[in-house]
């Protein structure tokens, strides 16, 4: 039972990466393969000051803004570049993220990663096994899926759709597309902030591959394969994804090619919902 | 009285002068046609009124207003809306969704409100829903309101573009070929919203191609000619001059 629990409290922690990413790229169009580099931010961030004995709320909420502004920052360049070319830039934040997680040792704990980050603690009841963590990280999808529902029905949520449509247009009709941009990037930063606090918090150990170009691209395929631009894309495409790499320890294959099997299957997937369902499972298409 | 001025406004693009000299004034509720042949100018002025692209030279005064200096929404918040030849509609959504978001007022237009003040966000959201769904009824298109921008004719679209300028209750319209491409009975519809909107008291500027189509619609016609206005004058006057005639249509041998 432990197990499947497990496996749901890191489903709902991707799901918070998703959305994060389902904002930017399914969205507002924003084609950003650096997620996974502010989600890590937030690890780190969030790691950082619990183990220097902070209280782990403001370490939260420390770990939230700091990835609000610095999203803000990656995705200043999408301002001025046409969707591809973003790619590649935002490709190039994911690489020297990772260079800083790896080289700056004094803080993060160099290659070897950082580990004894304190257990999560509420009125005396410790959260170690996934069953009560799974509370914590529940309420954490919960928040943040309440808040993306309320941004994409709002006024707000039409006028990031239509700057998705057609920039132009926007600006014809009065709206400044570079505040409703920023905006986004925050929210977005936001919860990549959250889901780096929560892997933190509940593996209590943390290094760079955990936050590497894969686990950025694995993101993207989340919401390609869930369904862009839905609430309920994010959710299953997380639940879906990380279920394969648990069926595949069902299948009896050596260790060592268990993990390019999983990337193939990745890869496989992402170029099989391309073909034939490019609207992913929930979804509109891209 | 004249509500735009457009005084010795210029533009060139590398060696091409798209704008040389122009000068014109538009009155208030009245239509106003630009005409002339093509590359002469008429998108080139659109853009300069609306902020699209900043002239050389010259000055453009809105009500009296100098508005040089203005960015583009800030003019269209003072009253100043544009379609475009090619729509720019947002295909993906619905059609009242594309009147919503070109709605004036930019209320729960911030992921704060959206997500801090909801009951709020949801007034908002009703009243603008109610006066989207009136601008449509006025251009004919409210039995289309849930459909995909993307599912209708083009002269429907030609609609939705026109509604939503109305959306951003700007007094002064600019309409970049509202009949071009239209069926005859599509056309008789714009034409009759034209003379619906000045009654509402817009002022309308409006490239027009088809000099029957000006003659319907336009209480005054600039033709245009390389960037310059040649002529400003009563419709009859314009398209019963034979020069202006010989320009347009080319040398009659």
């Amino acid at each position: 039972m432990n197990f499947f629990f497990s496996f749901l409290v890191l489903a709902e922690i991707f799901a918070v990466l998703a959305l994060s990413t389902n904002l930017l790229l399914g969205v507002v169009g924003i084609f950003s393969v650096a997620q996974a580099a502010i989600m890590g931010i937030g690890a780190y961030t969030f790691a950082g000051l619990a183990i220097a004995g902070i209280p782990m709320p403001i370490a939260l909420i420390a770990a939230i803004v700091l990835c609000g502004i610095i999203n803000v920052i990656a995705s200043l360049p999408s301002l001025r570049l046409a969707g591809d070319y973003f790619i590649i830039t935002s490709f190039g934040i994911q690489l020297v993220a990772t260079a800083v997680f790896i080289n700056w040792s004094d803080v993060t704990g160099g290659a070897t990663g950082l580990s004894g980050i304190p257990i999560v603690e509420i009125f005396g009841q410790k959260f170690v096994r996934a069953g009560p963590f799974l509370i914590l990280s529940s309420i954490a999808l919960g928040v943040v899926s309440l808040s993306f529902w309320l941004l994409m029905r709002a006024p707000y949520g039409r006028l990031l759709h239509a700057i998705r449509q057609d920039e132009i247009a926007v600006v014809a009709a009065g709206h400044r597309v570079l505040l409703a941009k920023v905006g986004v990037s925050a929210v977005s930063g936001m919860y990549a902030g959250v889901a780096g606090a929560l892997y933190a918090a509940y593996i209590a150990f943390i290094d760079p591959a955990s936050f590497d170009i894969h686990v950025s691209i694995l993101a993207v395929t989340m919401v390609v394969v869930g369904g862009a631009r839905t609430l309920a894309g994010s959710i299953l495409g997380p639940l879906l994804l990380l279920a394969i790499p648990q069926l595949l320890a069902l299948i009896d294959i050596p260790s060592t090619v268990v993990g390019p099997v999983r990337q193939l299957t990745y890869g496989a997937l992402l170029i099989a919902f391309m073909l034939w369902r490019p609207q992913g499972i929930a979804g509109k298409s891209l | 009285m004249a509500i735009l001025n457009v005084e010795n406004v210029s533009k060139s693009f590398g060696g091409i002068q798209a704008l040389d000299d122009c000068t014109f004034t538009v009155r208030a509720d009245e239509v106003t046609c630009v005409v002339g042949p093509n590359g002469a100018g008429k998108t080139s002025v659109f853009n300069v009124i609306t902020g699209f692209i900043k002239p050389d030279n010259g000055t453009i005064k809105f009500d009296g207003q100098i508005i040089d200096g203005l960015s583009r929404q800030s003019r269209v918040h003072l009253g100043i809306a544009r379609t475009f030849q090619n729509l720019r509609l947002f295909e993906e959504m619905s059609v009242l969704d594309n009147v919503l978001v070109c709605l004036k007022g930019r209320e729960a237009t911030n992921p704060a409100t959206a997500i801090f003040r909801p009951f709020y966000t949801s007034a908002v959201m009703k009243d603008k829903r109610e006066r989207a769904m009136a601008l449509l009824e006025e251009v004919g298109i409210a039995h289309k309101a849930n459909d995909e921008a993307s599912m209708m004719s083009y002269g429907q679209k030609k609609l939705l573009s026109i509604a939503r300028i109305l959306a951003t209750d700007a007094r002064l319209l600019l309409l970049d070929e509202p009949t071009s491409g239209l069926s005859a009975s599509a056309l008789d519809n714009m034409v009759a919203l034209i003379h619906r909107l000045r009654d509402l008291g817009k002022t309308l500027l409006v490239v027009e191609h088809n000099t029957r189509i000006v003659q319907r619609i336009a209480d005054e016609v600039l033709f245009l000619h390389r960037g310059t206005v040649l002529a400003q004058g009563r419709p009859d006057e314009i398209i019963n001059n034979k020069e202006l005639g010989r320009i347009y249509f080319g040398e009659v041998h």
